[in-house]
């Protein structure tokens, strides 16, 4: 039984169709990406996974399915998800943010060890501990909302763009992290535009085009279909 | 007019007095700012759940002798469980249909709810004004030259105490922290696991609870009557604007400054005066500083 199993999810803002009849499925010890260009509905994918958007069809995670389960009430079901630009609450302290990825009463126990946990994955955060949020560079951002998602102590990882203005360094950084996060056990999902950089990084891929499902396999199998350079034509291959 | 060294005499000692005052209004704006900073809605009914909480704080002092100072062990509770009731009944229902991120439609009914409760209060305690006579009322303190009402000094106390005990609450405790976390975004917020409905719901009967701090302070020196909380409410709003909407010290800091405002034009002209320069303090930041003094910006 695969660990996420999204089956003809088809998702409406208004009018626009931003996602239509797109499955997916993500095994446990997987790193998996979904590539596609801006307005791919990559992001909608994520966010219909977590609740924060509603759609129609099937989201089941361990078996058990999604659906009318608030977003607030995903956490304790092992589901984490960084969003798009990191989004951390600016005007609290890096400590702060990360407490608060360890909110849920269940969690609290295990806060302090949570947190020396998360400190050993990304050491600078140690030193930022009580700067402003907003203070901190991009890749350090990137490094809280991660950290602060791991404070969860989730089973599966979502990170919506988790490269996006990064420096090269920082891109590999982050990358390292994540295959890291990937060997304590935690199953990981991931946008990506370039194709180099996400399935140098995953097992397997997804490749969206205009809210559908144009393309998917192993990385190495992508890499090398003729396909994937056709969808592919004209974007950054960076 | 005096002159020279009388005049400075009498600024100072308006400044003192509408120092004094300053802490209650820096109290209303405290909750005015703690809704505003959480989900984003003025509410209207700020200045009428204060009534409410003098009407409850004579009434307990009428009735049982209680003094004024005493009386929020008993209103502190009831006013937290009327704000938690009004945001879980009234406002959460009118949020969660609204998709803008500063929603109008809670504004109008808040402002609804604030003409219901002040006319059921015509209705119920007539318009008479009523006053509560204690030790505190008309007792002062001499600091060389300068008299300091005594229940005005509590006053400021309170405040001072309140804004202490609210920022230690916000920022040590995991209850606090999600407050402030579902005012800065509310989707991540739901992510981890925080139902942003229920902190509302803290937030709103927190924010009413202050009140009841307010009403205490203001018994001995002010009248309670069913229009008490639309003047306070025109101050609060200045006083947000001053220091800076969402901003807990802004709120303070914005209800000392309007005081003494008032306190030091008051000497100089009469009490209406104050009055129109204070709205004038208001229209002028507005141009200038939007975000107000201690404002944040916003995204």
């Amino acid at each position: 039984m695969p660990l996420l199993c999204v089956s003809k999810l088809t998702v409406h803002y208004g009018g626009y169709l931003a996602l239509r009849d797109v499955s997916i499925e993500v095994r446990q010890g997987e790193i998996v990406c979904v590539m596609g260009a801006n307005g791919s509905g990559k992001s909608t994918l994520l966010n219909a996974i977590s609740g924060l958007v509603e759609g129609q069809g099937g989201v089941v995670l361990e078996g058990r399915s999604l659906q009318g389960i608030p977003t607030h009430e995903r956490l304790a079901l092992g589901l984490a998800h960084v969003l798009e630009r990191r989004r951390l609450f600016p005007y609290l302290t890096v400590l702060e943010n990360l407490q608060l990825g360890a909110y849920l009463p269940t969690l609290r126990g295990a806060r302090a060890q949570a947190l020396e946990r998360v400190e050993s994955l990304f050491p600078i955060l140690r030193e930022r501990r009580h700067q402003l949020a907003q203070s901190l560079s991009g890749g350090e951002q990137q490094q809280v909302a991660i950290a602060r998602a791991m404070m969860g102590n989730p089973r599966f990882l979502m990170l919506d763009e988790p490269f996006l203005g990064l420096s090269p360094y920082m891109v590999e950084e982050i990358s390292l992290v994540i295959r890291a996060v990937n060997q304590e056990g935690v199953t990981v999902l991931f946008n990506e535009q370039s194709v180099q950089l996400s399935l140098g990084l995953s097992h397997r891929g997804y490749i969206l085009e205009s809210g559908r499902l144009a393309l998917s396999g192993t990385s190495a199998g992508l890499l090398a279909d003729p396909r994937l350079h056709e969808i592919y034509m004209g974007l950054s291959y960076a | 007019m005096p002159g020279g060294g009388a005049m400075t005499e009498l600024v100072i000692q308006g400044a003192l007095s509408g120092l004094l005052i300053g802490g209650v209004y820096g109290l209303i704006a405290l909750g005015l700012n703690l809704v505003f900073g959480t989900m984003r809605v003025v509410n209207f009914a700020q200045g009428t759940l204060l009534m409410v909480a003098m009407f409850m704080s004579y009434w307990l002092t009428a009735k049982t002798g209680l003094h004024p100072y005493l009386t929020p062990l008993l209103t502190l509770p009831a006013l937290f469980g009327l704000g938690y009731l009004i945001q879980l009944w009234l406002v959460s229902p009118l949020l969660a249909r609204e998709k803008a991120r500063e929603p109008m439609s809670v504004l109008l009914m808040t402002l609804g709810l604030s003409l219901v409760l002040e006319n059921s209060a015509l209705m119920a305690f007539s318009a008479d004004y009523k006053t509560v006579q204690v030790g505190q009322t008309n007792a002062v303190w001499f600091i060389g030259d300068y008299i300091i009402s005594i229940a005005r000094f509590w006053g400021l106390l309170a405040m001072a105490s309140t804004v202490a005990l609210l920022w230690a609450f916000l920022t040590r405790t995991d209850l606090g922290r999600a407050i402030r976390a579902v005012g800065q975004d509310r989707q991540v917020a739901r992510l981890l696991g925080i139902d942003d409905r229920v902190i509302y719901n803290f937030a709103f009967g927190i924010s009413t609870a202050i009140m009841g701090i307010a009403a205490a302070a203001l018994l001995p020196f002010y009248y309670t009557h069913p229009a008490v909380g639309t003047t306070f409410l025109l101050k609060a709003f200045v006083i947000v604007v001053l220091g800076g909407l969402g901003s807990m010290p802004g709120a303070a800091l914005g209800g000392l400054a309007v005081g003494v405002i008032e306190g030091v034009v008051g000497i100089f002209t009469e009490a209406a005066m104050a009055q129109i320069v204070l709205f004038a303090v208001f229209v002028t930041m507005l141009f200038f500083r939007p975000a107000g003094l201690l404002g944040v910006e916003r995204k």
